[in-house]
């Protein structure tokens, strides 16, 4: 099934001699099970890209449908509820909250989510053990290494058992190895739960992880659908 | 809500700087408060305790229970004036008396017995009869130059010691220490003390009065003034505010309490506005993985609210501990009604604090949480 749809979409910052075209007519479809490299320079547009598919940054004209719904239709508070139980993301560098534990970083979703405080407790102690942290479960982040760090971040994009995982540069803070290991664990968990998911990256390494590969310039999709 | 309890929990040092500032604040407006209250209650209890509607004096006396003179003779005329219930008379007299061992100022308070405008709170031994004579109602404060039931009192330049039957509390005038005694025994002890006001004859500083239930109590005091024409009558209220410098200090007291509470409307918010500032990150990623606004709000208002009740309570404590310090002649009162308005005060000026950062927050982009600018 489709996940997303992302329809002639254009994104433009100012206007007149200001104006800048970060998103030029961007058309993409993403299955679901499917793991999605977005590849392109800095600058490329495609933060932008991810923000909008997001719910994050509306666009100036076009649509983004994920699952069933038309995003661009809801309203920003509408959005926000959609994003806290339909999207899962995973930000460049750690950006946990630092004063929660590693468990706490992952139950934090059950007070912004729909999902009940006890399923998503249990989902979290699953996904801990999962992801090799169970021991680590009651460390504040600063106790924890940049690679389980970026663990806990996957941890709590999936504990709300989202439909679309988006990745924003997930390798940025990390060393070559630690990056790949940490993209494997992605893949195979947004994989393994037949989840759909975007990762914007600018390293090509990486790309070997994922289905399939888009690369974007200019604000323009090279390969989109 | 959790985010917020756990990072006051795990950032403790954090919300202490803040908790101590409002604590530090706080204590200083509840001594403040209590200095108010004692200094009010130390001028006034004197009029305030004697259960009367208003009080009578003499036109050219303008409210003053010194300048006031009011011939005796003319309460009865007074009291018969419709709607009013009951009469008394007050006589002030500022002297010094002595015990056994030393001398101290005091006003000595003549009344007349059973009627309004004598203290209200009798806290051990009885009161004086109509008839009695040398003998008076202490108040509670003149235990502390040694005086109890059965000592007798001398004021200087009288040869009549008078005998404290009684203990009042609350019925201080102008800071001074009170003795209560019938009107007959106050003449006779102020044309000893005072022998150039033999002259005046029988006179009195103020009548006070209660007037009916159904009575108006402004439209009682323009009849009084109309049948006399001599005197003015206000109310018990405006007499206490007429007393030297009651009304100066209260509104002195006030203008200082005031921006004190300002100031921990300004610390509270200057706190929030920086942390808000700091945590721009933090609150862009949570609204981006789908935080509503009123859940960061509501966040940082409990914030708020918790440190200023726990500001208040150190405040409270600390005022407290420096309480049982102060030297007895400092004219402190913890009222808990006092306690009780400047606690809420308090959480108000927090919250207020905090809500000027509401808007910093709801203008954070999530979209900010993207492309490594959080």
């Amino acid at each position: 099934m489709t996940a997303l749809i992302v329809d002639d979409v254009t994104k433009v910052y100012g206007e007149g001699h200001t104006e800048v075209r970060a998103l030029c007519n961007a058309s993409l479809e993403l299955l679901d099970n499917e793991f999605l490299a977005l590849l392109g320079p800095s600058g490329s547009g495609k933060t932008t890209l991810l923000s909008v598919i997001g719910g994050l940054l509306a666009p100036t004209s076009g649509r983004v449908t994920i699952g069933d719904t038309l995003l661009t239709q809801l309203s920003r508070k509408e959005q926000t509820r959609f994003r806290a139980n339909r999207v899962g993301f995973v930000f460049q560098g750690f950006n946990l909250v630092p004063f929660l534990t590693a468990r706490e970083n992952l139950t934090v979703m059950a007070s912004i989510s729909d999902g009940s405080r006890a399923e998503i407790e249990e989902r979290a102690d699953q996904l801990l053990e999962e992801l090799g942290l169970a021991e680590r479960h009651d460390n504040l982040p600063e106790q924890l290494s940049g690679g389980e760090r970026q663990r806990v971040a996957i941890g709590r994009a999936l504990v709300s058992d989202p439909d679309l995982i988006l990745v924003d540069e997930p390798t940025a803070s990390l060393d070559t190895e630690l990056g790949t290991q940490v993209v494997q664990l992605l893949a195979s968990e947004i994989k393994s739960r037949g989840k759909a998911g975007i990762m914007v990256t600018h390293d090509l390494r990486m790309v070997e992880y994922t289905d399939r590969t888009v690369r974007i310039l200019d604000g323009e999709l090279l390969n989109g659908t | 809500m959790r985010i917020a309890l756990a990072e006051m929990r795990r950032r403790q040092g954090r919300w202490a700087t803040i908790v101590g500032a409002v604590s530090f604040i706080v204590f200083l407006v509840l001594v403040l408060a209590a200095l108010a209250d004692g200094l009010f209650i130390g001028s006034t209890g004197a009029l305030r305790t004697g259960g009367s509607d208003a009080l009578v004096y003499s036109i050219d006396g303008r409210r003053s229970l010194v300048r006031s003179e009011l011939p005796i003779s003319q309460l009865s005329a007074v009291a018969a004036v419709d709607g009013i219930a009951d009469a008394g008379a007050l006589g002030v007299l500022l002297a010094t008396a002595a015990t056994a061992g030393d001398s101290f100022d005091i006003a000595v308070i003549g009344h007349l017995p059973g009627h309004v405008g004598e203290p209200g709170r009798l806290v051990a031994g009885r009161r004086p009869g109509p008839d009695e004579r040398l003998v008076g109602m202490a108040d509670v404060s003149l235990k502390t130059e040694g005086i109890d039931i059965g000592d007798s009192v001398t004021l200087t330049g009288s040869s009549q010691p008078v005998e404290v039957i009684g203990f009042v509390e609350d019925s201080q005038f102008l800071l001074a220490d009170t003795l209560w005694v019938p009107l007959t025994t106050w003449e006779r002890l102020r044309f000893e003390v005072r022998p150039e006001t033999v002259g005046l004859g029988s006179v009195v500083q103020a009548y006070p009065i209660l007037v009916d239930d159904r009575a108006d109590v402004a439209e009682v005091a323009s009849a009084v003034d109309a049948a006399f024409g001599t005197t003015e009558t206000v109310t018990t209220d405006e007499a206490i505010l007429s007393l030297p410098g009651v009304e100066q200090q209260a509104s002195t007291f006030t203008a200082i309490i005031g921006v004190s509470f300002l100031v921990v409307g300004v610390v509270i918010a200057l706190f929030f506005a920086l942390i808000t500032l700091e945590k721009r990150g933090q609150f862009a990623i949570l609204k981006a993985i789908g935080s509503s606004n009123p859940l960061l709000l509501t966040g940082v208002l409990v914030q708020a609210l918790i440190a200023t009740v726990a500001g208040y309570l150190g405040g409270f404590v600390l005022s407290r501990l420096v309480a049982l310090v102060l030297p007895a002649a400092v004219p402190v009162e913890f009222l808990p009604s006092t306690a009780r308005s400047l606690f809420l005060a308090t959480i108000g000026m927090g919250a207020a604090g905090a809500a000027f950062s509401f808007r910093r927050i709801i203008r954070i982009d999530p979209a900010s949480a993207l492309g490594g600018e959080a």
